[in-house]
């Protein structure tokens, strides 16, 4: 019995720490497994927010410092719930360092007086040199952009378009180089332009039911560059695709014509151009838009645009590691030049504009350009024929304009933008992923500052998990 | 009672034995029971020490982990503190730092977010004679104090070793927690960081902290309850990007094969080729059709004599498929269509290639163009075009003889060169010249040899600096100074009045003549009645005296004599003003008051010639002015009235001594008369009609001044020296002027390379040592001389962009020519032939030979240059493309040797759109590799079962082996690929789950 007594006691004092151990060592186990998996399940709120970068650059511009919009969730057997606050915007260009946002290089050429931002005070002024003073090939405080040209696809394109192939959206597309034959898009396929640079010495229309969208990036046109330079039926091999958005660039007789004539609504739409750091040779066509190949050619010889106390318009260069000559790069300054008069008080010749916008019916037209327009020796043209024609009508020019003069009617369209409007290009998130109150403790949030791109670009700020 | 004393007696004792199993026994089992004591005793010691260890891995598991994920910086100073010099009271921040971990974020403020600042400090300290472990965190939001959180994670930690002086806040307790650097991504094993960490950069790859914690055992290591923890956690790429940053967004990339792409190739079939050596051109352009067969390369052959055209169809163009047996099987039956006639427009052949019949850029543009031509043009679309369309592209081209002579024309060449040179940048042009006419040579008519005239400018080594010549000016216009003034015309205030003689009216009674009243008078018969001129009665008889209107001179001659029956008489005569009567009536200037007392029928204003008496004038027009009369009128100088007032221009002087009341500036064009001109603004003169303005060279005044920049120095040399200056400047093109700078200001001044900042490092004066490009414009300006003694030359480049051309002739052999319009130079990169095979085919572009022997050689090579060595895949449900894509991949290549050999490109992926994909392989001339092959993701083919595998080199069959896949029905394949073929292979799956 005495025996029995001393066994018990001994086995009570083995076997009781052994399982105080197991209980520990197995609470422990499981609580660790339960916290590592709330930890991993809050984390994939922030990697689900980010799967589509430019979805949540939209869906959570709703939402603001306080005020959250919810976010998709990861299918986790751990539920959680994602949301994002809104915690600040940055616009394109810092506010305290804008360019002048309007400015004009023909002598007594004066800039649309509604136009946005602040317009360059030297516009119009003599000697016709004076503005050249003031202009640099980046932009700056106060002064005028006058960016160099980009290099461009030497490969010549057909005007035709390719076609996406069955099981894909209707779409036509274009692929960056040389367009020298007129490309006129008035039929209802709707038309992507993929991203990079354009080169047109020809007059590129937009009309009818023309449905636009020029490079990848916020605006979603009918392809992306990945699926056309891919899928296109007979897809050029050297698509030249580069960055995100696309730089038109207007040499010889090039010209942008847009119009509503005939029936339909148009709409041509670019998104912003974005070139990579690393990308030297087209890095100057970042936030460029429409660009003329500046200067006059004579005998080969490419030189500046003298019209002597009218316009003087340095001749275009080409950007990258080594700076050339337009010419040499197969550009062809525009001859869209105006002509200076033969007094002073003689008006002068206007040439067939560069940017050429008439309506001339009620039918919808938009009209975005996000990015710079700078043709300084051209002509920008905005004609409303009526007041009927005003209506339904979305002319944004809307990353500030350089040129030789403009001629915008009285009459202006219902939704007019000429200037620098310096867009919100980057928002800052805080996305905020919590494990669901149904699954009790522990609690685990996922908090993290996302920098989010227009063009889809994003970075991870920081990234508590608690 | 016996037996109670044998019970007695057995219980007196043990009996030895007994005594000494008992004691055995009992030592056996106090050993036992001692032993299990002690183990127990030891083990319950280290349990608890197990237990403590576990407990303390869970309590460093619930914080550690997260705020490591969290961390941005890790510090493991002893005296770092999460709250700095801020801490809240109360707060226990005693003790050493063992690891901190900080972090940055936001959250809402007011009205924008606001940055905080996050710091989580492990801390080692003692309290009362336990060691424990501390997590302090305190978070900062913007610059408010910090708020901190404290809590006990750890207890009954070692205490400091043997050895080691505890100063709390300097001693770092390495004993308790070692905190690694952060780990480098490519250190795999974990040995130890083999990058250097990059300072600037936030990346916080995985922190690696190790814990080690005694649970209070005295057995060694973990058994004893000593065990170290060691965490990772983090990883997340923690940067900032620029708002136009496309960091993130999706990259594009390309991968494709050597093998593929749209081919072109160009056939001559004119007359001079000859029916023998066309049948040679069948065969090598069949063999060159059968190299691609099964490539995903699209192939166009288009012909050219006179005209061009394309094989296989009547349309402009089109591709055949070379993936496509049908397209296969077209295009090598159309070969049969080849003949030899006509002559050679080498232009329309290539204009076919690029341009739609009307002149636009064609839609699909080949990669790759063969030019094969046994001979030089002698035709252009100048003189046949197979096209609709203008015969522009190429533009008209200047300075080109239209022909010469019926072997070779030099236009042609030039505008089938246009073309070439158009696409030759994008475009990959292989040329192939074969028979005795591309061996002899031509006369290149140099006349339309481009060239161009480089046009140059010589320096030397200086620095300079620009400047310019500047005359002042205004900008004018022209002004008048005027008095105002009247057109006047001369009147009369006047009124009506008659020269009146006395009479009676008389009649006839009897012989008596009485007189009688008017009326009696009126109706005597005329016989018995006269007017008898005498004095009035001036009596009783009165009412009979009657007043006679007559003319002056017969007013003038009353009272002359008797009374008369004709006047005068002595009638007595008076004035009498009254209204007129329509007889002899009289009129006389009177003064204004006069007038204005006259009654109006008795009154009038009568212009009239002034007379000196009760002259008036009155303001006139002009026109009224010019008909007046000119001893009736005059011009008035005098203060405006508002009618008809005019101006007239005067002198200064004359302005100011006139009337401020009649007088006025007037601006308007020049009259040639008193013009005088003011000083303007631009904007003013640009407001100003041609007629009335003027730019003015002169003096400053201080008023409107304006400088020209555009000044000779001859001008400037001839303005007063008040009226000009020397402004430094940047080079405006126009009048400017250098001078001599030191290098030291040069230096720094200068920011560009060129001229453009208004510094430069050259003179441009002699000596000539150097030249620099320059325009035909601004030689022409400068050049003076024949020579290039002036510093300016002019030198011939014979290379594009043509714009001009020479006059002489060269003898060029054909081959040159042709190398010419394929290469853009007149070298090329010949093929070299070493035993009947190429061996630069990768490079070389010209392929140059006598005859037909190397013919079908060069097409193949060309085409082996292209999909030689590669395999191509293709997934096929019946005889139609699988709609999945299905991936594959070269899983092993090995030499002839059995040796294994690297491949670059080891997967490739068919699918709907992409009906094929080829892997490329890097073989040797004459040697092979043996390629294994396996369809991948066979988890996502289960709508599909493998049915055969079937290969192809070209139009011959391939033999395979099959290679199984274990643990399923789909097989890969094993096959030889040489350097000289290109094989196809075919994968059939059928669909078993629709």
């Amino acid at each position: 019995m005495i025996m029995m007594l001393v066994m018990i006691i001994i086995c009570s004092l083995v076997v009781i720490p052994v399982l105080r151990y197991a209980t520990a060592v197995t609470r422990s186990a499981r609580v660790q497994q339960s916290k590592s998996m709330r930890i991993e399940a809050v984390k994939g709120g922030l990697r689900t927010a980010l799967a589509d970068p430019i979805s949540l650059y939209k869906s959570c511009d709703a939402a603001g410092l306080t005020v959250s919009v919810a976010l998709a969730e990861p299918l986790l057997t751990t539920k959680v719930a994602s949301k994002c606050y809104k915690m600040n915007d940055v616009t394109a260009s810092d506010p305290l360092n804008l360019r002048y946002a309007v400015a004009t290089t023909q002598v007594g050429a004066a800039v649309p007086t509604d136009s946005a931002g602040t317009a360059f005070p030297g516009s119009g002024a003599a000697p016709a040199s004076a503005w050249q003073a003031s202009a640099f090939v980046t932009p700056k405080l106060n002064t005028v952009w006058a960016p160099d040209l980009p290099a461009h696809g030497l490969n010549q394109r057909s005007n035709s378009g390719y076609a996406m192939p069955t099981g894909f959206a209707t779409c036509s597309v274009y692929f960056p180089g040389t367009y020298k034959d007129p490309l006129t898009i008035t039929g209802s396929t709707p038309v992507f332009f993929t991203s990079g640079i354009y080169y047109f010495e020809n007059t590129v229309r937009i009309s009818g039911n023309a449905n636009v969208v020029v490079g990848d990036g916020g605006t979603q046109g009918c392809s992306n560059d990945q699926e056309a330079a891919f899928y296109a039926t007979n897809a050029p091999s050297t698509h030249n695709i580069s960055g995100l958005g696309a730089t038109f660039v207007f040499g010889s007789t090039g010209r942008l014509v847009i119009d509503n004539v005939t029936a339909g609504n148009t709409s041509i739409v670019f998104n912003q151009r974005y070139v990579a750091a690393t990308d030297a040779s087209t890095l100057s066509s970042a936030g460029v838009s429409i660009e003329s190949v500046n200067g006059v050619i004579s005998g080969g010889d490419q030189s500046d645009l003298t019209l002597a106390g009218f316009l003087s318009v340095p001749q275009s260069r080409v950007g990258g590691a080594t700076i050339t000559t337009a010419v040499s790069q197969s550009y062809v300054p525009s001859t869209l030049v105006p002509t200076a008069p033969i007094a002073p008080a003689v008006v002068p010749t206007n040439p067939l504009p560069i940017i050429d916008i008439n309506l001339s019916t009620a039918a919808t037209v938009n009209v975005i350009i996000p990015g710079y327009v700078s043709v300084p020796q051209g002509l920008v043209n905005v004609n409303v024929a009526s007041v009927a024609a005003a209506a339904n009508k979305t002319i944004q020019l809307a990353g500030g304009v350089l040129a030789a003069s403009y001629t915008v009617t009285d009459q202006r369209p219902a939704s007019f933008v000429l200037g620098l409007l310096n867009p919100i290009i980057q928002k800052i998130f805080k996305i905020v992923t919590i494990t669901d109150t149904s699954i009790g403790a522990p609690v685990i949030t996922s908090t993290a500052i996302v920098q989010v791109n227009q063009n889809g670009a994003y970075a991870v700020n920081s990234w508590a998990v608690q | 009672m016996i037996s109670e004393l044998k019970h007695k007696h057995r219980d007196e004792g043990l009996t030895l034995p007994e005594l000494l199993i008992g004691v055995v026994v009992f030592g056996m089992l106090m050993y036992s029971i001692s032993a299990a004591i002690i183990v127990i005793a030891r083990q319950n010691d280290n349990s608890t020490g197990r237990l403590n260890n576990a407990r303390s891995e869970q309590n460093v598991g619930v914080w550690m982990p997260a705020d490591l994920a969290s961390a941005q910086t890790v510090s493991v100073l002893a005296n770092a503190s999460p709250c700095g010099t801020s801490c809240p009271v109360g707060l226990n921040v005693g003790g050493s730092n063992a690891l901190m971990l900080e972090w940055d974020s936001q959250v809402a403020g007011s009205t924008s977010s606001v940055n905080t600042h996050t710091a989580v400090s492990y801390r080692y300290l003692q309290v009362g004679t336990e060691w424990q472990m501390i997590r302090i965190g305190c978070t900062t939001v913007g610059a408010a104090a910090p708020t901190c959180s404290s809590s006990v994670i750890l207890h009954n930690l070692p205490a400091p070793p043997d050895g080691v002086a505890w100063v709390p806040g300097t001693t770092v307790p390495y004993w308790v927690i070692q905190v690694s650097q952060p780990l480098d991504p490519a250190d795999i094993g974990g040995t130890g960081s083999t990058v250097p960490i990059d300072p600037n950069a936030l990346t916080k790859n995985a922190q690696r902290v190790v814990v080690t914690v005694n649970g209070g055992g005295d057995a060694a290591g973990a058994g004893g309850g000593q065990n170290q923890i060691s965490l990772s956690a983090g990883g997340t790429n923690r940067t900032t990007i620029d708002a136009s940053s496309l960091n993130g967004t999706p990259s594009f990339s390309q991968a494709r094969s050597r093998c593929g792409g749209n081919i072109a190739l160009i056939i001559d079939e004119s007359g001079s080729i000859g029916s023998t050596a066309m049948a040679s051109i069948k065969t090598a352009v069949s063999n060159f059709i059968d190299k691609f067969e099964g490539t995903p390369v699209k192939l166009e052959l288009v012909l050219f004599d006179t005209r061009s055209s394309v094989l296989g169809t009547t349309g402009w163009t089109r591709y055949f498929d070379m993936l496509n047996s049908t397209d296969v099987t077209t295009l090598r039956s159309a070969l049969s269509a080849l003949r030899s006639s006509g002559s050679t427009n080498w232009e329309d052949a290539w204009y076919r290639l690029f341009y739609n019949s009307d002149g636009t850029v064609q839609t699909i543009i080949p990669d790759l163009v063969v030019f094969f031509t046994d001979g030089i043009p002698n035709l252009s679309r100048l003189n046949y075009s197979s096209a609709t369309g203008p015969t522009n592209p190429p533009a008209a081209l200047v300075g080109y003889p239209a022909a010469n002579g019926s072997t070779y024309n030099q236009e042609a060449f030039f505008r089938a060169n246009e073309i070439a040179r158009t696409f030759r940048s994008t475009v990959k042009f292989i040329g192939v010249g074969v028979g005795t006419e591309i061996g002899s040579t031509s006369t290149w008519i140099n006349s339309v040899t481009g060239l161009r005239y480089v046009y140059e400018r010589g320096y030397h080594l200086g620095y300079e600096r620009s400047f310019h010549y500047q005359r002042s000016f205004h900008y004018q216009r022209s002004f008048h100074y005027q008095r105002s003034f009247h057109y006047q015309r001369s009147f009369h205030y006047q009124r009506s009045f008659h020269y009146q003689l006395s009479v009676h009216y008389q009649t006839k009674i009897g012989t008596t003549w009485t007189s009688g009243t008017y009326a009696t008078y009126q109706s005597a018969a005329t016989a018995k009645k006269r007017i008898l001129y005498e004095p009035p009665y001036a009596d009783s008889r009165s009412n009979l005296d009657y007043w006679e209107n007559v003319p002056q001179a017969t007013y003038n001659l009353a009272s002359l004599g008797a009374p008369a029956t004709s006047a005068p008489g002595n009638a007595t005569k008076r004035i009498t003003y009254e209204a007129t009567t329509g007889t002899n009536d009289y009129w006389e200037n009177v003064t204004l008051a006069t007038y204005n007392a006259t009654a109006t029928t008795a009154r009038q204003i009568l212009v009239g010639a002034v007379t000196g008496t009760n002259d008036f004038w009155e303001n006139v027009d002009l026109a009224t002015y010019n008909a007046t009369a000119t001893t009736a009128r005059q011009t008035l100088v005098g203060a405006i009235t508002g009618t008809n007032d005019y101006w007239e221009n005067v002198t200064l002087a004359t302005y100011n001594a006139t009337a401020t009341t009649a007088r006025q500036i007037l601006f308007g064009a020049v009259t040639g008369t008193y013009d005088y001109w003011e000083n303007v603004t631009l904007a003013t003169y640009n407001a100003t009609a041609t007629t009335a303005r003027q730019i003015l060279v002169g003096a400053v005044t201080g008023t409107y001044d304006y400088w020209e920049n555009d000044t000779t120095l001859a001008l400037y040399t001839s303005a007063a020296t008040t009226a000009r200056r020397i402004t430094y400047g940047v080079p405006t093109a126009s009048n400017d002027y250098w001078e001599t700078t030191t290098q030291s200001l040069y230096n720094i001044n200068n920011t560009t390379s060129d001229e453009a900042d208004g510094w430069r490092d050259r003179t441009y004066s002699a000596p000539y040592d150097s030249w620099e490009n320059s325009t035909q414009t601004l030689y022409n300006a400068g050049n003076t001389t024949a020579d290039s003694t002036d510093g300016w030359r002019i030198r011939e480049e014979y290379s594009e962009p043509f714009t001009n051309y020479t006059t002489s002739t060269t003898t060029t052999s054909n081959a040159t020519i042709l190398t010419r319009l394929v290469a853009g130079n007149d070298f090329g990169v010949p093929a070299l032939l070493s035993g009947g095979v190429y061996t630069n085919v990768d490079e070389a572009n010209m392929y140059i030979m006598p005859d037909y022997t190397a013919f079908a050689s060069a097409l193949q090579a060309v085409a082996l240059a292209q999909c030689g060595g590669t395999v191509t895949l293709q997934t096929k449900v019946g005889t139609s493309a699988a709609a999945d894509p299905f991936t594959y991949q070269n899983t092993v290549t090995k030499n002839a040797a059995g040796v294994a050999v690297n491949t670059g490109q080891n997967v490739v992926t068919t699918s709907k759109q992409f009906t094929s994909g080829t892997f490329d392989f890097s073989i040797n001339n004459g040697q092979y590799v043996t390629v294994d092959i396996q369809p991948q993701n066979l988890s996502d083919l289960s709508a599909y079962a493998p049915s055969t595998w079937s290969c192809k080199a070209g139009p011959n069959s391939r033999s395979i082996s099959t290679v199984d896949i274990a643990g399923t029905n789909w097989k890969g394949i094993r096959v030889q690929v040489a350097a000289n073929e290109a094989v196809s292979c075919i994968q059939t799956v059928t669909r078993v789950n629709p």
